[in-house]
Formats: C-alpha cells, structure tokens, sequence
C-alpha cells in the first residue's frame, strides 16, 4: 500500500480512535452519552477553576501572607497532583481502549489496513484525547495560573509552566497506565490476563482517587519535607512536573530542578516502553492471537451449600431468583465491580488517613486505634450499602430483561426481600466479618460482639432508608442519567456521612463505655425497624415492578411546581 | 382461545400496528408472517404484556389479560426476536433464574433442566457462561427457558434464528406436540417455507396491518398461486425483487 493511502486510512482511524476512547464504559448512559459527555468536561473545568482559584487566590495578595515566587511550587504540586490523578481515573475508566481490543479486533482486522497506519493512529488518538482532557481540565487553572502571580513574577509564565507540567504530568500517567495494560495483553495469555487487568484497574482506582483525601493533610507538611531533603520529594511524580513548572518560570531551585529532570526522563522513558510494548500488542493483535473472547472457564458451583443456604434464607422462589442473580451479576460483571471499586475508594482512603492521621499526632495507644475500630463498620455500611445501591441502578445488558417483564408474577415484596438479602449478604454482614476479629483481639470478645451488633442495627436502618419505595429489580433496570441527582447532591451526601459518623461513632463510643445502655439502643432500634416494616408491606401491597422511568425534566423545581 | 380485539399501537406518531383483530385458537399453529417493520414484533411483545396497546384488547378465554396480568403472564413462554440472554450467567443458572421467577419448586426445576440440556445438547456447555455460547447455543436456552414451564400459550418470535438444522427439526415436532396438547401457539416469522409446513393458519401482516388471515391451503386457492411465498409476494407489495436484486448489483459494481 502507498504512503498516500495508508495517510488516508490513518486519517480515518485517528478520528475513530479519538472518538472510541471518549466512550466510557464506566460512565456509561445508555443512549445519553453525548450530553454526560459534555457535563463531565463543564464539571471537569469548573472544578479546575475552583482548585485554581484556591490554591493561587493568595499570590493576588502576596504582600500579605509575605510569599515569594519560591512559594510557588507548593501550590503548584496540589494542582498538578488533582490533575494527574484525573489523568489517571480517566485512563482506567478507557482501559479497554488504550490498545486495539476485541471490537478493533473484529471490525478491523478484516479490512486490509496497514500495520504503521494502525500504530500511528492509536498511539497519537491516545495522545490527542490525553491532551484534549488534559486541556479542558486546566484552561481555567492556566489562566489563573498566568494572571494571579503575574505582579509577583513580572511576567505571564505561570500559565503556559502550568500547562507545560500538568500536559507532561497526564501524558505520563496515561503512557503509564496504557504500558501495564499494554504488558498485560502482550504477556499474559488472554484468561490470566482479564484477570490481572480487572486487578489492576481495581488498584488504580484507588491509587488515583486516594490523593483527594490525603494531599490535603500532606499540603501543610510540604515545606517541612522538601527542606528535610526527604526522599518523597524526590520520588512522588507530581513534584517532578512541578519542577519543570518551576524551571519554565525561572525560579532556581535544584532540588526542583533535579525533580523537572527526573520527570523528563520518566516522560521519555514510559513514552519508548509504550511504544515498544504497543508494536509487541500490534503483532499480537495482527496475528490474531487473544481473539478469544471469554475463554472458556466453566463457573464454580457448590451445589449442596448453596441448596442449604436456600433452604434456610431464600424460601420464596422469587427471592432465590432475585438473590441468586443479583450475586452473580456482582460477582462476574466487570463492569459493576469497578463502579463499586468508585464509590468506595474515597471513603476507605478517608478511613486509612483518619487512622495514619490520628496514629501520628496520638500513636496507637492514643485512641488511633479506637478510633478506627468505631468508625470501621459503621464508615464501611455507610459507603457499601450507598455504593452498592447506586451501582445495582445500573443495569447489566439491558435488552435481557424482558426475562423479568415476561416472568413478572405475584407479590412485589418478595423481589424486594430478594434484593434486601443480597444487599445484607454483600453490605451489611462482611465489614462486620471484617470487624469482629479485630475487635475481638483489641477490644475483647464481648465488647466487640456488642458494637457489631449496634453497627448492625444501624446497617439495617440504613439499608431500609436506602431501599424505601425502591420497586426495581437490582441490575435489571433502566438507566436515567441523573436520577439519584448525585451531581447536586454529593455535599448532602458528604454532610450526612460527616453527622452520620460523627453521632453514631460518638454513640458507640459512649455504649463502649456504658455496655448497660446496649439494650435501650437495640429497643429503639427494633422499634423503628418494626415500624418501618409494617409500612412497607402496607404499601407494597398494592405496587407493581417498575421497569421504566420516566428521565428527570432538565429544570429541578424542588416540587414547587 | 386469545383473541385480540382492535389491537393499535403507535410510535413516535407512526402507527407500527393499526386496529389487528384476530383469534388465536388451542392447538392451532398460527404463523405470523410480514415483511421487516410490518409490525410482528410489536404485536407478539403486547400479547406477551411487554407492552401496552394504545387501543383495543387482548382477551384469553373470553377475559381481558389486564384484569390479572400475573396470571396471564404465569401462563405465557415467550421467545423475543433477538437472542439476549444474560450472559455472564451460565445456561443452566439463566434457566434456574427463570424457573424460579415462574415459581417453581428448585428439585423440579433442576430436573427438568437437566433433561433438557441433554437433550438440546448443551449439558457439557451448561455451566459455562452463556457469553462463551454461539448464537444457536443462547437460541437453544431461550427456547428451554420459554417452555420449561409448560405454557399454555407460546408466542415465538423468530424462534429458529441460529438454530442448526437438527434442532429445528426438534423443535418442530415440539410444537406440532404442544399443538396437539390443546395449547396455543403464535409462529412469527420469515421463513415462508417453515411457515408453510408447520402452521395450520397463516396471518399475513405489511405495515401495520392484516392483509390475509387463512390456512396455507385456502389462501393459495384463493389467490391461485402454488405456494405461500408466492402469496406473500402477491399480497406484499414487493416490486419486481429481481429488478431490486440487479439495481443492488449494478449499484454495488459501479465506480
């Protein structure tokens, strides 16, 4: 083929790699994809603008809080650190797109396209969208960057050394994440594989989310670490494209300067991996080997216990149904598994600071460790039983569900006691798993066995609020973007969690130490329970199933209307 | 008997089906016949209550299926046009969740499964998850799952896609025994031929709309034509299809 067609093929499919990779699996809206699109990238600038805005409101002033251009780079590290853990959520969540995949695999390979043509446009579509997101994310932060310091520096450099790091800083991430994606698809065969990515994606994801929880408590440290020459300075990427920030600006500083070179060579380094380990997946994917869809992995069954389990908790056939297949959808959807993975790598990285924060101002014996054990189960219900709620709104290949809708027979509240089981099965009862034994050996068996029980009766309360008026079979549903209004309501969500844990946690502590009060709480507890219960067969009693939702008009009136 | 009555449905303004009104009889194989978008698929999901018509009813037995849906559906296998099967499950626990959705005792269940699978030749494959299953292996479960409750009322929608031959010809025979059980049965499809050979009446649909509603024999006396493929094309305005064909070549060929 000449040069000139294999242009035109790559013109082709740089536009169509370009567009595959702004395809989320993981932010996926059915039908409204374009539009999620287009609030994600509002979200994503006006969330730059916001952390911009924090971090340089104070050199519009400096005189005042007495900084200097050598200030500049602590403020900058925060940016580049929010920036780059973006740039890595957003390359997880395209991880089936970072090398050519199974859908390339059967719409390309048939075509005759030439191997460069397919090289170029993938490895430059990749670097295009890296850019693009990058960019959005950070033209308010560059022009805030720019102007804010400039009476400082004399100069507008602020802007184009915020971009120059935070362009420098996503490509690594991204060329980063893409080359442990690119290893895996080039060495493990494609079964082990699937499971090493799922693993991996799974571990990102919290790797690039925890920053957002603890960088805020590290920004004070900062000085204290860079003037100790310690060895995080010099190891946390971040610094190294603050360095180059740093050099574009002007400001001498070596430390800084030795960090910008590090970061260059990180860049040029993962950029040769990338590029060797993509050609090794070409050959792979040209040859068509790990064309395998699925393998072919027969399921695990334990037919006896699952029979006994039955038996004795999922009597009604509808329950079992409802049970068995929201368990199995969790257990073997991907993709649900990393929405899950979303939702709870903020609060479990929340958890691990409160504990590192509290163990290095108190130590262990300082109530670190106390502190950690109330909130664990109670932080861990919170965030599982919410999270799972709102990833079973999801629904798993949507069309199969006519199942349900053909099938749908007797009484509502029996699918509901099915999804009530399956959320007790994998919300409620493993952090208690988790908690006993260390309450146990820390707190004694009997105080540790009491808590659960308080943190259980809390978990049921909380399940019963979460599944109030809910009439929909778990993953079998519809979709409607914007239904639950997390986009409004995350601050509600985080001031309740904050009262939540705060009040219960301060309650638990309290019976701790008063174990006489356990039953007065257990009381009130059942006493609501049982009222809510009474409620709920009363009204379900004339529902039906809902398999369709009418979406949320496009202005929220608060019911005023 | 299901009958229905002044059946209408409308999308977005355009009516898919317009006032349909025909009984269905036990033991009779009734064929549904119609070109693409004729409105075959929308009439089987409203009998299989997946959704409402705009106007008319849908009676069993002289009632209308509204006023007890449950029972209604409790007593309906459904077969849907296209091959969806969840499938991260495997074929056995796709028909467990159906079998017990449709109440049925899990050591009864489990048996007939068993010999169903055997039987369709999908026990080796059973616990293997469905998207690991060809196209006729999650047609061959769909099938299983529609029937396994032993339905008084079958409506089947392209219930043959992707299935290999020996397996058609096994179905065939099921249905000709569930026809002779007494129970009802709703055969939408393109295939003519089969339509031809399995059905003891024929609706033949286009646009909307019901254009002949007879057995295979009296319609082609009645419009002297030797076979129902060539009723179908006297019926349905299809145009001269080889001139079609040509112009699609010639279109195909040119620069």
């Amino acid at each position: 083929m000449d040069l000139a067609s294999q242009f035109r093929q790559f013109r082709v499919l740089f536009r169509h790699f370009f567009s595959r990779l702004s395809y989320s699996e993981l932010l996926k809206f059915e039908d409204q994809q374009r539009e999620s699109r287009l609030v994600l990238l509002a979200m994503l600038a006006v969330a730059g603008m916001v952390a911009a805005n924090l971090a340089y409101e104070h050199f519009l002033i400096f005189e005042i809080f007495d900084l200097t251009p050598a200030d500049l780079w602590r403020y900058e590290t925060m940016l580049v650190t929010f920036s780059m853990a973006i740039a890595g959520v957003i390359a997880v969540a395209s991880w089936d797109k970072l090398f050519l995949d199974r859908i390339d695999q059967s719409n390309l390979r048939p075509l005759p396209i030439g191997a460069r043509a397919l090289f170029a446009a993938k490895s430059l579509g990749l670097l295009a969208f890296v850019a693009a997101v990058t960019l959005v994310g950070n033209f308010f932060p560059a022009l805030i960057a720019a102007f804010y310091p400039s009476r400082m520096l004399d100069s507008l450099s602020g802007g184009p050394a915020h971009l120059a790091a935070v362009l420098l800083g996503s490509f690594f991430v991204f060329l980063a994440v893409a080359l442990l994606q690119g290893l895996i698809t080039a060495f493990l065969p494609p079964a082990a594989g699937r499971r090493a990515a799922f693993l991996a994606q799974m571990l990102l994801l919290f790797v690039f989310l925890s920053p957002f929880v603890w960088f805020p408590m590290l920004f004070r440290s900062l000085p204290a670490l860079k003037a100790g020459g310690s060895a995080f300075i010099r190891l946390y990427p971040p610094m190294w494209f603050t360095g180059v920030s740093n050099r574009i600006i002007g400001i001498g500083d070596p430390l800084l300067d030795r960090a910008a070179r590090s970061g260059l060579a990180a860049v040029a380094l993962v950029l040769a991996a990338y590029l060797l380990v993509s050609r090794l997946c070409l050959a792979k994917f040209m040859r068509g080997a790990g064309a395998d869809p699925a393998g072919r992995r027969a399921l695990i069954h334990f037919p006896a216990g699952g029979r006994l389990f039955a038996a004795f908790f999922l009597r009604h056939p509808i329950q079992h149904a409802v049970f068995s297949f929201f368990m199995k959808t969790l257990r073997r959807s991907r993709e649900h598994k990393l929405k899950l993975t979303l939702f709870l790598a903020l609060p479990v990285s929340f958890l691990l600071s409160q504990f590192a924060f509290v163990y290095m101002k108190k130590g262990l014996s300082g109530g670190a460790l106390d502190s950690l054990l109330l909130s664990l189960p109670l932080s861990l219900h919170f965030f599982l039983i919410i999270g799972m709620r709102l990833t079973a709104t999801y629904p798993h290949t949507l069309p199969a569900n006519f199942v349900f809708r053909a099938s749908e027979n007797g009484p509502l509240r029996q699918y509901m006691i099915g999804f009530k089981k399956a959320m007790l099965c994998s919300t409620v009862f493993p952090p208690l798993i988790f908690f006993l034994p260390l309450g146990a050996v820390f707190w004694g068996p009997r105080a540790a066995v009491l808590y659960a029980l308080y943190s259980l009766a809390v978990a049921l309360l909380l399940l019963e609020a979460c599944l109030f008026n809910s009439r929909k079979i778990p993953f079998a549903v519809e979709h409607v973007p914007g239904k639950f209004k997390l986009r409004y309501y995350w601050p509600i969500l985080v001031i309740g969690y904050i009262q939540y844990h705060l009040a219960l946690a301060g309650l638990g502590g309290i019976l701790r130490e008063n174990p006489s009060d356990y039953p007065v709480i257990f009381l009130l507890a059942a006493l609501v329970y049982a009222l809510l219960m009474i409620n709920q067969r009363r009204r379900m009693a004339a529902e039906r199933l809902v398999f369709e939702e009418e979406p949320e008009p496009a202005m929220m009136t608060l019911g005023l209307d | 008997m299901l009958e229905l009555k002044g059946i209408r449905k409308v999308y977005n303004r355009v009516p898919v089906v317009r006032d349909i009104s025909f009984r269905a009889r036990s033991g009779e194989i009734l064929g549904y016949l119609g070109p693409n978008g004729a409105g075959k698929s929308t009439t089987i999901k409203m009998l299989a209550g997946l959704l409402e018509p705009d106007a008319g009813r849908i009676e069993l037995e002289g009632k209308d299926i509204r006023r007890d849906i449950d029972a209604y559906k409790a007593r309906i296998g459904y077969i849907p046009e296209q091959a969806e099967v969840y499938t991260h499950l495997s074929g056995k626990e796709y028909l467990q969740l159906v079998g017990r959705l449709r109440l049925m005792p899990d050591d009864r269940l489990e048996n007939k499964i068993d010999r169903m699978m055997e039987q369709l030749g999908l026990s080796i494959d059973m616990n293997l998850p469905m998207e690991n299953y060809s196209k006729g292996m999650r047609q061959k479960v769909l099938v299983s799952a529609a029937i396994l409750h032993d339905p008084d009322i079958l409506l089947l929608d392209e219930p043959l896609s992707g299935l290999d031959v020996s397996t058609v010809l096994i179905f065939k025979e099921i249905l000709r025994a569930f026809a002779a059980q007494g129970k009802v049965i709703i055969f939408s499809s393109h295939l003519i031929d089969v339509v031809e050979r399995l059905c003891d009446r024929v609706i033949i649909l286009d646009r909307g709309t019901i254009l002949a509603d007879d057995s295979v024999l009296r319609l082609r006396e009645l419009t002297s034509q030797p076979s129902l493929e060539s009723v179908f094309k006297e019926l349905v305005q299809t145009g001269d299809l080889e001139q079609r064909a040509r112009d699609i070549v010639a279109a195909v060929s040119s620069d």
